[in-house]
């Protein structure tokens, strides 16, 4: 499952209220003392439960403060985009192609899980860019993209 | 780079597979050199090392299983056969004999 952060705003008894257990799936508590001067406490799950059953004004908030979740996301958004994995038979020898895109397919799904999807995209492209100028050397992608734009711009 | 001379990545990507024994293919071996040289290695360079070392003789390599969060699709596993071994052990012995008689750490 991947992260996706919520921010969740309120006063202090809001917070000290809160229902941390309508968020089971809860990675980490990011709680925000001081917006605007970009103070913010990094908290676990534990400390998380702690604001829950205690009183939260020793951690002195001020007005504007809140907290932000990291709660899991769908599947789905760590499965490597079809058109990546529709490319590889054209970058790749047929030896190494179930290799590759399964090596592909397992770092997406780490990275999109670690740092986010569109982290996980742009390794993703930047991946099979090389690949392609491996397989075809540079010229030729260079011939192949002027090509394309005198075809499609009129260039 | 001649037949049986190892460039130094090829070194690298050896001794990769060798650290990682039995579970050494394409992504623990990308994170195992990218770590201890400290610097981001594509996909494409591995498997070109890979190729190239294979066509060598130094390494074997075999079709493994295939998981889930692969999208079900195999590992490739690689294995260092004698001459990988050899040639890594010239390519140390080379490197001591060019580094001989000079002093431990940066030249001043």
């Amino acid at each position: 499952m991947s992260k996706k952060r919520v921010f969740i705003s309120g006063d202090e008894e809001q917070l000290r209220t809160f229902n941390f257990d309508i968020l089971p799936e809860v990675k980490e508590l990011h709680l925000v003392v001081a917006p605007g001067a970009g103070k913010s406490i990094y908290m676990s799950r534990v400390v998380a439960n702690y604001i829950k059953y205690h009183e939260t004004h020793h951690l002195k908030l001020f007005p504007g403060a809140g907290m932000s979740f990291y709660v899991a996301k769908p599947d789905a958004d760590l499965n490597m985009p079809e058109i990546g994995q529709k490319l590889l038979p054209f970058i790749l020898p047929r030896k190494l192609r179930a290799a590759v895109a399964g090596d592909l397919a397992e770092d997406f799904r780490t990275y999109a899980t670690r740092w986010g999807r569109p982290y996980a995209l742009r390794w993703l492209w930047w991946e099979l860019a090389g690949l392609c100028i491996r397989r075809f050397g540079p010229s030729a992608i260079i011939t192949a993209v002027g090509l394309w734009c005198r075809q499609k711009l009129g260039w | 780079m001649g037949r049986n001379t190892l460039g130094e990545f090829e070194q690298a990507v050896l001794l990769a597979i060798l650290r990682l024994g039995p579970s050494a293919y394409g992504v623990p071996i990308r994170h195992d050199i990218s770590e201890r040289l400290g610097r981001a290695v594509s996909v494409g360079a591995i498997y070109s090392a890979l190729e190239r070392l294979e066509r060598k003789g130094f390494v074997s390599s075999w079709t493994g299983g295939a998981t889930a969060e692969r999208g079900g699709r195999a590992k490739r596993f690689y294995r260092i056969e004698a001459p990988g071994v050899r040639a890594l052990d010239a390519a140390r012995v080379a490197t001591r004999n060019l580094w001989a008689g000079l002093p431990e750490g940066a030249p001043a």
